[in-house]
């Protein structure tokens, strides 16, 4: 687990400053945002993060809320049975009452009102556990388990950001050699970890 | 070379006294080192270290991260169900324990079977409850970073999965630290420092200090094609990022702002 507090403290120095008062034309709070955004976007396009959550399921319970900061279901799984994802127009083609068919949960559907939710085909008999496995947003730039050398890639992300803001200390050279360079690592990171299942 | 030579040279080589720099401080020059042997292990794999992650029942998935902190890729997987290694020494022992760049191989040899890579919908189709079957683990895959999931969970206590993994390199802090990469390759590492240092003054120094950026990843791609040959050898599971077949030229040309025309004036 790294903190990226220490990485953006590392980055004054290269954003001519030594701490943060030092920072003329930035704010700390600015860095931060960018790197959290340059964390959201590494998130939802690699797949990097993932975790693992169970849910309970109750009787007759169809639709259940899935865990906040969650991108992609990886994997669904009841009581250690997989389920398939099926689409609305798939599910009313297996049965047009499939939102009150009751029997044995064989498929899940997402979002069927809004974001965010499941909804399992067919309603469960008795309380069980829904197994979870996920793409996730981390919760906070604070604590993100990855390893330091991808890590760097939020060093250039912000890096990139902060030469190219229009003011004085604008460089959009430096900046646009910093966004290929965090391109290249999320090349690697892509290569190395993203993808699906 | 040690920490305190690579300083020393890329302070030369930036016209700057290493006694007493005056533009660059010691301290960004180290961390420039440190980020530039970051990259290039990323970029070729070639740090590799072994760990052992003790297995406990009824578990299935397990964190890497949490155990080894600078865990990039696994290479290879065994489950050995007994921590205890029993017998002699056989140096040809066909199983998977294998000198690594600079060490003997002295472990006994280890009753670890090796595991195969699988993803979590193979494991579906072999066996719908995998989630929950107990036995000693065949198949493993590893999800996002560093989630990994076992085709079988151990019945008891006592089993442990050996891990032979892609590593980050320990950062470098003192003077006498020597950086985990080859020897051969250690005076790259000034090279991507030089061009990372430049980037705070921009401009024509950016862009002249280019040659020394394409000079590093000539020298990463060619370790990366070293060790990819390594590892398919080895039969690994993972393999170094193809730097040969990715297009530089952007990051290597620099785009410079572009001067303001002159406006004619209104005839």
């Amino acid at each position: 687990m790294i903190s990226l507090t220490p990485w953006i403290t590392a980055l004054y120095p290269r954003l001519n400053a030594s701490t943060a008062n030092d920072l003329i034309w930035w704010t700390d709070a600015e860095l931060r945002q960018w790197a959290e955004e340059a964390l959201k976007n590494l998130a939802r396009e690699c797949g990097l993060f993932t975790e693992r959550n169970e849910l309970p399921v109750f009787p007759g319970g169809a639709a259940y809320s899935l865990p906040a900061r969650q991108i992609s279901i990886i994997h669904l799984s009841l009581t250690g049975r997989p389920l398939r994802f099926a689409t609305v127009r798939e599910l009313e083609a297996l049965n047009r009452q499939w939102q009150t068919a009751q029997g044995a949960v064989e498929r899940y559907t997402r979002d069927v009102i809004g974001l965010g939710t499941i909804t399992l085909y067919r309603l469960p008999a008795e309380a069980a556990i829904l197994a979870l496995l996920y793409h996730e947003t981390p919760a906070s730039i604070e604590a993100v388990r990855c390893p330091k050398p991808v890590a760097d890639y939020f060093t250039y992300a912000v890096l990139g950001e902060a030469r190219a803001k229009q003011g004085d200390a604008a460089m959009p050279e430096v900046a646009a050699h910093a966004r290929e360079r965090a391109k290249l690592l999320e090349a690697v990171i892509r290569r190395y970890w993203g993808g699906a299942q | 070379m040690t920490a305190g030579e690579l300083k020393t040279r890329t302070l030369e080589r930036l016209d700057e006294s290493s006694a007493q720099p005056a533009f660059y401080t010691p301290a960004s020059v180290l961390n420039a080192l440190n980020e530039a042997q970051r990259v290039f292990a990323l970029l070729t794999l070639c740090v590799e270290r072994r760990g052992v992650l003790e297995l406990f029942p009824g578990q299935t998935f397990y964190h890497l991260l949490d155990e080894f902190p600078e865990f990039l890729l696994p290479l290879r997987a065994s489950v050995k169900t007994n921590l205890l290694p029993t017998g002699t020494a056989e140096w040809n022992s066909p199983v998977w324990d294998e000198a690594l760049w600079d060490q003997l191989d002295a472990s006994p040899p280890s009753t670890a079977k090796p595991l195969r890579p699988a993803r979590i919908h193979d494991l579906d189709a072999r066996n719908a409850l995998w989630q929950t079957t107990e036995g000693e683990p065949e198949r493993y895959g590893v999800l996002g970073l560093d989630l990994l999931f076992l085709d079988k969970r151990p019945a008891a206590a006592g089993s442990s999965l050996l891990l032979t993994f892609a590593a980050a390199p320990t950062g470098l802090a003192a003077d006498g630290d020597v950086p985990e990469i080859p020897e051969e390759y250690h005076h790259t590492l000034i090279d991507w420092a030089i061009v990372t240092l430049r980037m705070n003054e921009g401009g024509q120094e950016l862009a002249q200090a280019m040659p020394h950026l394409e000079r590093f990843l000539a020298a990463a791609a060619k370790l990366a094609a070293y060790v990819r040959a390594r590892y398919q050898g080895l039969r690994y599971d993972a393999l170094p990022f193809e730097l040969a077949a990715y297009d530089r030229s952007t990051l290597l040309n620099l785009a410079m702002p572009k001067e303001p025309r002159e406006r004619k004036p209104a005839a």
